[in-house]
């Protein structure tokens, strides 16, 4: 199992290349001088190469990738231009916010996605596997945007039972940040809920269907160890997949959730980076989210060599 | 419908499992599908029983209703499973799973599929013993070795912790025989115990199967295709086609006096050693038919060679006819009657077949 995660993380390091290559790419390909950006059209000409030259900007395409690596290794992901601040600051401060979000939405969807597909999956053709079906397809259908105003509407307008943006008000203990965080989890869970529940119901009936449960049957294993034992365990690999899809998926969802609930993370930042251009916080978040997709997924692979011994083979 | 009975039954053992009249539905109510009708056989302690017939004949889904293991969409609609003079259809769901595995155990075609692939051998072995017996860890671990060295897996102790994949198919086989007989079962069924396993490993296969049954002293249900299969290990013979019964009796009997065209085909379909290896072996035309569609009157009669008018219209009854006791035949024509004439079975009068 060692020798497999120290395999698969060493096959990280050339993803990361190829993002940190992508996003270098990103200030090649958008159009325009950055220094037009910086200091004005009406600048000088003089100030102008200055300028160039301290960001390196008079090098080859190759010398500036190189410069960008270079600088990426020290933490430096450049000046952001609208909140006049380093990248890798603004970042930091927001990361853990976004991850705090990110992370309570996948344990809810996981969770209630795992038990809502059980419980549909154990009797097939029922009414609760219908009614199911009928709130999966709905929760899928539903951009999360509009979940998120509908949310607002509801329990934020009418019933003015939560508060509808930012992370805490007031003094800022505990229950106010859970109350601040129980819209936007639920708004950004709900998708991945709904996929969740709809891989573990036909992976868990794929598995039940299997020989190897009929062989369990028939040597008088009971119904729940049937369940818990024999089907899940090995409808997993299918689900943590959906999971670490979903985790990915999640990372976008942040943009949307947290504009339209003002949640200061990353997402909001970019939002914010876009429609102003900053390209340099532009391009750290990239950066940063494509590092924590790759993270995810290394850390899903690794569960699934867990739950599917054969993997550990290749 | 009789269940297979000699004259020699005041010798036979009582039986063990006996089934009758079983038929097996699926689809709705009002327009079921049945694929299995009226099937009846008993076996007795120690005794062997060969269920044979092409794919689709119903042979699995005979067993699956016997093990109570169905999948929903299926279900008994006539007919009991009668296991020790029990009724299967009035025990609860509570006795049935404390009957399985240990009353009756299943092995399956293939093995591969029929180990958890993400249980070690070990565990699944010992999680019937440890969660239902009571059996303390050490105690299992025990048992499994022993039950492991019984079916001739050198080294058991060391193949515990591997998983499925990691063993070859013949030694898989010979897991899936360990943990059915774990339960120290009484009627063992064997669903094509062999059909996904090479030739050498098949005989070895089913040489242990036979020894386990003389051994332990359990009843053998063996279902296949292969009548090869059946000549080397059961005492009697059933022979499915589309769900039915055609043809019963002792192994020795059928083979030596086959009377359904059916079994005959069966037979002529296989190589012998005492022909000469250039004739040319005789397949049965067509495919079993479909359930959905069953033909009218006898099902075997779109692929019979011997069909007559009669054949496409009433069902024939599983009856004696004038062969030896016991011996039943589902045939209107039956052409290899005693009495029947060489024309009867196609033979033209130059003694050639039509």
């Amino acid at each position: 199992m060692l020798s497999f995660i120290a395999r698969r993380a060493l096959q990280t390091i050339p993803v990361i290349f190829g993002v940190t290559l992508a996003t270098f790419l990103l200030s090649q390909i958008i159009p325009g001088d950055p220094t037009d950006i910086l200091l004005g059209p009406g600048a000088s000409e003089e100030a102008r190469a200055q300028l160039r030259q301290a960001l390196g900007l008079d090098r080859s395409a190759v010398g500036q990738y190189l410069l960008y690596l270079q600088n990426l290794v020290q933490g430096d992901f450049g000046q952001s231009l609208t909140f006049s601040k380093p990248v890798s600051e603004v970042l930091a401060s927001r990361m853990m916010n976004t991850a705090l979000l990110a992370f309570a939405a996948i344990v809810l969807a996981s969770v209630l996605g795992v038990a809502a597909g059980t419980f549909a999956a154990l009797k097939p053709g029922s009414l609760r596997d219908r009614a199911l079906t009928v709130v999966v397809l709905f929760l899928n259908s539903m951009p999360s945007f509009w979940l998120g105003l509908l949310l607002i509407l509801a329990f934020g307008l009418q019933l003015r039972l939560l508060p509808v943006s930012g992370m805490t008000s007031g003094d800022g203990g505990l229950v106010n940040l859970l109350a601040h965080m129980l819209l936007p989890t639920l708004t950004l869970a709900a998708w991945s809920l709904a996929a969740i529940a709809r891989m573990t119901r036909s992976s868990l009936l794929d598995v039940i269907g299997s020989d190897y449960v009929r062989t369990a049957r028939s040597r008088g294993i009971g119904e729940w160890r049937i369940v818990f034992f024999h089907a899940l365990p090995n409808a997993m690999p299918a689900v943590i997949t959906v999971i670490g899809m979903q985790m990915g998926f999640l990372l976008s969802g942040a943009v949307m959730t947290e504009t339209v609930f003002s949640w200061p993370g990353i997402g909001l930042a970019m939002y914010q980076a876009i429609s102003t251009r900053d390209i340099p916080l532009i391009q750290g978040g990239i950066l940063l989210l494509a590092v924590a997709f790759v993270l995810i997924n290394f850390t899903i692979d690794i569960l699934y060599a867990y739950f599917n011994p054969k993997i550990k083979l290749a | 419908m009789n269940a297979i009975s000699t004259p020699m039954d005041a010798l036979r053992p009582a039986p063990v499992l006996e089934v009758s009249d079983l038929r097996v539905s699926y689809g709705s109510a009002s327009r079921p599908i049945h694929v299995v009708n009226d099937v009846s056989f008993a076996v007795g302690r120690g005794e062997a029983l060969g269920i044979v017939g092409e794919s689709g004949c119903g042979k699995s889904q005979t067993m699956l209703a016997v093990l109570g293991l169905l999948p929903s969409s299926g279900r008994i609609s006539a007919g009991k499973v009668t296991f020790e003079g029990q009724d299967l259809a009035r025990l609860s769901a509570r006795q049935l799973r404390g009957l399985r595995g240990k009353g009756m155990a299943l092995i399956s075609q293939d093995a591969l599929s029929a180990l958890n692939p993400s249980m070690t051998i070990g565990t699944q072995m010992a999680e019937p013993m440890i969660h239902y017996d009571g059996m303390s860890r050490a105690a299992a671990r025990e048992r499994c070795i022993e039950l492991l060295d019984l079916v001739g897996i050198p080294g058991a102790a060391a193949r515990l912790g591997a998983y499925p994949h990691e063993l070859s198919g013949g030694m898989r086989q010979r897991v899936l025989i360990a943990t059915a007989i774990s339960g120290n079962p009484k009627v063992l069924i064997a669903d094509e115990p062999t059909t996904a396993l090479d030739v050498t490993i098949q005989a070895q296969i089913l040489r242990l199967i036979d020894r386990l049954r003389r051994d332990l002293g359990m009843a053998l249900v063996i279902i296949t295709h292969d009548l090869g299969v059946v000549a080397g290990v059961a005492d009697q013979v059933a022979v499915m086609y589309a769900g039915r019964v055609v043809e019963a009796g002792s192994t020795d009997a059928i083979f030596s006096e086959p009377r359904h065209p059916y079994t005959r085909a069966l037979l002529e379909a296989i190589p012998k050693l005492d022909e000469p290896a250039d004739k040319r072996l005789t397949p049965i035309a067509g495919l079993p038919p479909d359930p959905r569609r069953a033909p009218a009157g006898c099902a075997f009669h779109p692929r019979c060679r011997l069909v007559q008018p009669l054949c496409r219209e009433q069902l024939p009854a599983l009856e004696a006819k004038d062969a030896g006791a016991g011996h039943l035949i589902r045939c209107s024509v039956d052409p290899w009657a005693r009495t029947a004439t060489p024309e009867a079975r196609g033979v033209s009068a130059s003694g050639a077949l039509s």
